[in-house]
């Protein structure tokens, strides 16, 4: 199986001080929803503020536009967008994670920060202007460029993109060559819809492209986690010990200890613990609205030819991807995530 | 007793009821409660202390429900968590210092508040100067 490595090598601060700044809803209309954190879901209003958790999705007629300081996000018809954050070097970063559908970015160069956008191919970093991001129904993604320059990752290769050029990246692989894209030359549902005939054409190469990219949220989630609990006992044992420095020279001489030491530690455990639950919840993302909708749709095309032998390869593929998921990300889960 | 004197009694005793009963969520959740409500559940139901904190406004929202992620911020070794008394004078910046039964404490505790109808949640905590929930 490939071992797909992915470096973000783009680590900006989206927000102030590298902390989360809400999102108002300046626009919406036609079929528009919102799952909060909680767990609970909403219409979308003008007016709403949506923070880090937040997953809006819309339907066939739906649009919402958000504003945060210094950047307009577009959220087209069709579109699963999840406001999420992660640890790296020590401060918190916000994600803009798009599972499917497609967005447009505005973003103003002096007073807004710079985004990192996810999907489930690839990670993008804007230091642009206006560009808009695809998520295709097969994990692919489609990022076109209208003023600015904005670097995509993948697989350890990057490509940095400036005005009317494009670049698509298939699941589990290194960006595609960029070509030249006029403004809004790009049909979501067109684009989207050569992705699904692709995908129905060769199912099995989708679903382990999709395996790939699940293999690395499952590898990010196991070390993350393994690292976490290693901290984690670091902690208790310094803390324990400084339980014993008390009884020996004095609650001033532990107080400082645990000042100076073990708080600074224990934040740093706790983001690690941040960095766990990012992983899992885009694995989520990846495993709901990717490889479910696609096994959707190729049950319904071999509803009549159950046993084909492309739909047979498909399903032990499909079935492994899932009992994977189950075993690695389902216990970093918990209720209100599903 | 005549009838409409008995009617009269028992709506009153309804309109009582009913004044009671709904009398928390006319009032809602004062910073106090808040913050008490968020020590006792670090002290006895830590699959609670998320619900103290606002599903939009808080960024840590969804990691919080994780109980030991708790474990790195607040050691259950420290049982029980208490606090000093509480200046609420700015909401955006309620002080007061939070101190345990083993070596984690004292600490000085700000409390980031943000209201949701009549419901006060907290938002953001800071502990000893560095931004630990947000």
């Amino acid at each position: 199986m490939k071992k797909i490595i992915l470096i973000a090598i783009l680590l900006v601060a989206v927000l102030l001080s590298g902390f989360a700044v809400p999102n108002d809803v300046i626009y919406s209309e036609g079929d528009a929803a919102v799952k909060y954190q909680a767990g609970y879901t909403d219409d979308v209003f003008i007016g709403d503020v949506y923070d880090t958790g937040d997953t809006v999705t819309t339907g066939f007629d739906g649009f919402v536009e958000l504003d945060q300081a210094g950047l307009v996000l577009k959220i087209n018809p069709d579109t699963v967008f999840t406001l999420q954050e992660k640890e790296e070097k020590g401060e918190k970063t916000s994600v803009f994670s798009l599972a499917l559908g497609s967005i447009k970015f505005r973003y103003d160069r002096i007073t807004g920060k710079e985004p990192m956008i996810q999907t489930a191919s690839c990670v993008a970093g804007a230091r642009g202007t206006e560009f808009s991001v695809y998520a295709g129904a097969d994990g692919s993604t489609l990022i076109v460029v209208d003023s600015g320059l904005v670097e995509v990752e993948s697989e350890g290769k990057a490509v940095q993109l400036t005005a009317e050029e494009g670049v698509e990246v298939q699941p589990g692989e290194p960006p595609g060559d960029k070509f030249v894209v006029q403004r809004d030359q790009i049909d979501y549902k067109t684009w989207n819809d050569d992705k699904l005939s692709a995908m129905l054409a060769d199912p099995v190469e989708t679903v382990r492209r999709i395996q790939d990219r699940m293999e690395f949220y499952i590898q990010e989630v196991q070390e993350y986690d393994s690292l976490y609990r290693e901290y984690l006992k670091k902690l208790e044992e310094e803390r324990r010990l400084n339980t014993e420095r008390a009884q020996k020279e004095g609650e001033n001489v532990a107080l400082q200890y645990e000042n100076d030491v073990i708080f600074p530690l224990s934040v740093e455990t706790f983001n690690l613990g941040l960095n766990v639950r990012y992983f899992s919840l885009a694995a989520l993302s990846m495993r709901r609205y990717v490889a479910g909708r696609t096994y959707l749709l190729l049950k319904a095309r071999y509803i009549a030819d159950y046993d084909n032998t492309i739909f047979r390869e498909y399903r032990k593929t499909f079935g492994e991807l899932l009992d994977k998921f189950e075993e690695a990300i389902v216990p970093q889960l918990v209720e209100a995530d599903i | 007793m005549k009838r409409t004197t008995i009617l009269a009694l028992l709506g009153m005793v309804i309109g009582a009821l009913t004044i009671s009963l709904i009398g928390c969520d006319l009032s809602g959740v004062t910073i106090d409660a808040r913050i008490d409500s968020f020590i006792s559940d670090i002290n006895y139901d830590r699959t609670n202390v998320y619900l103290n904190f606002h599903s939009s406004a808080t960024s840590d929202y969804n990691a919080l429900k994780n109980e030991s992620t708790l474990e790195a911020i607040f050691p259950v070794a420290g049982f029980p968590y208490s606090r000093g008394s509480l200046d609420t004078s700015d909401p955006n910046n309620v002080t007061t210092v939070l101190d345990d039964t083993a070596a984690w404490g004292p600490k000085d505790a700000i409390f980031v508040m943000i209201k949701d109808g009549m419901t006060w949640y907290i938002n953001d905590l800071w502990l000893s100067g560095t931004w630990v929930i947000q």
